[in-house]
């Protein structure tokens, strides 16, 4: 009788480590993933030596992250074009690298790193690096770069 | 008068040849295949100003083209079967860039993005830079970031 109750009551304290484990383990590793549909504001010179910012509107739409611990995105600008992109997602901080659309004479293209945090259905506090085409040795990137934030909400 | 059009209708013909012959020949560069890409140090730079580093290992890269979608892919087997690293891509007349972010299962280890730029030199050899971009504070760069550079020469792999 008093081994019956000695292993009911080693089910129940197993039981509580597990569910504490199941509630638990979800809040270390938290943060939602980036994955889904997303409104994204980035705000960069017009050009490497403009001093005027330009504003681009896309809409980021993020699969899930693979088997390498990075995924693939679109992006589509206020023009209608979509390009492709690739992300990575360390527990609230997010990277996002694309190539903007070049096609039209009147681009200037460039590659662009955005780095943030991810809080909730926002994305905070990003970072734009902005590399474009123009070689400059005395840039430690070899290429000319700027600066640029941005600014992210899930949902279209 | 029929010398006067003849003259007329063969210019035309000449430098309509010709034009049409420059723009197939630029639009004739791509990426899209596999190409196997080998780096090495610029000025002698093994690591970055905070020591971080790549390596200067050969890398296998597949690009694809869907649509108007570039994609990459880094074959990574050394690693894993898969370690699969992406990115994406474009070209422009003779020159391309292409951007990945880099595989990096140790949160505590500094990550971080690299982009290639370079130019063809013809339609299966390929040279140019890579940038690294670690997530790691500089001040001392425009960007903030810890930055390295190499440089690699590329070549398609046959029927790739």
């Amino acid at each position: 009788m008093s081994s019956a109750l000695s292993l009911k009551r080693k089910a129940q304290v197993a039981l509580l480590v597990v569910t504490s484990l199941g509630l638990f383990v979800p809040r270390v590793w938290a943060a939602n993933p980036l994955d889904g549909v997303w409104s994204v504001n980035i705000t960069i010179p017009q050009s490497p030596n403009s001093t005027l910012n330009q504003t681009l509107s896309v809409t980021m739409n993020v699969s899930p992250l693979g088997d390498s611990l990075v995924g693939r995105m679109t992006i589509t600008d206020s023009q209608n074009r979509t390009v492709g992109g690739v992300w990575r997602q360390v527990g609230k901080r997010i990277s996002i690298t694309y190539e903007l659309p070049c096609g039209d004479p009147s681009d200037t293209c460039a590659t662009l790193v955005m780095l943030a945090k991810l809080k909730g259905d926002r994305l905070k506090a990003g970072q734009v690096i902005v590399m474009w085409d123009v070689p400059n040795d005395k840039d430690p990137a070899l290429y000319q770069t700027s600066n640029g934030f941005f600014t992210g909400t899930r949902g279209q | 008068m029929l010398r006067v059009v003849a003259f007329v209708a063969g210019v035309v013909l000449i430098f309509g040849a010709s034009i049409g012959r420059k723009a197939v020949a630029q639009s004739d560069f791509t990426l899209a295949g596999e190409w196997i890409l080998s780096f090495s140090p610029i000025n002698g730079q093994l690591t970055s100003k905070f020591g971080n580093t790549l390596g200067f290992a050969d890398r296998d890269i597949t690009f694809n083209q869907d649509s108007s979608l570039f994609t990459a892919i880094v074959d990574r087997e050394d690693l894993g079967p898969s370690v699969k690293p992406l990115g994406d891509w474009r070209v422009s007349g003779d020159n391309f860039s292409a951007t990945f972010e880099l595989w990096c299962p140790d949160p505590a280890s500094v990550c971080g993005t690299v982009t290639l730029r370079g130019s063809f030199v013809n339609n299966t050899k390929i040279n140019g830079t890579a940038t690294v971009f670690f997530e790691q504070d500089d001040p001392t760069t425009p960007t903030g970031l810890d930055t390295w550079t190499m440089q690699f020469t590329g070549r398609q792999v046959a029927g790739g």
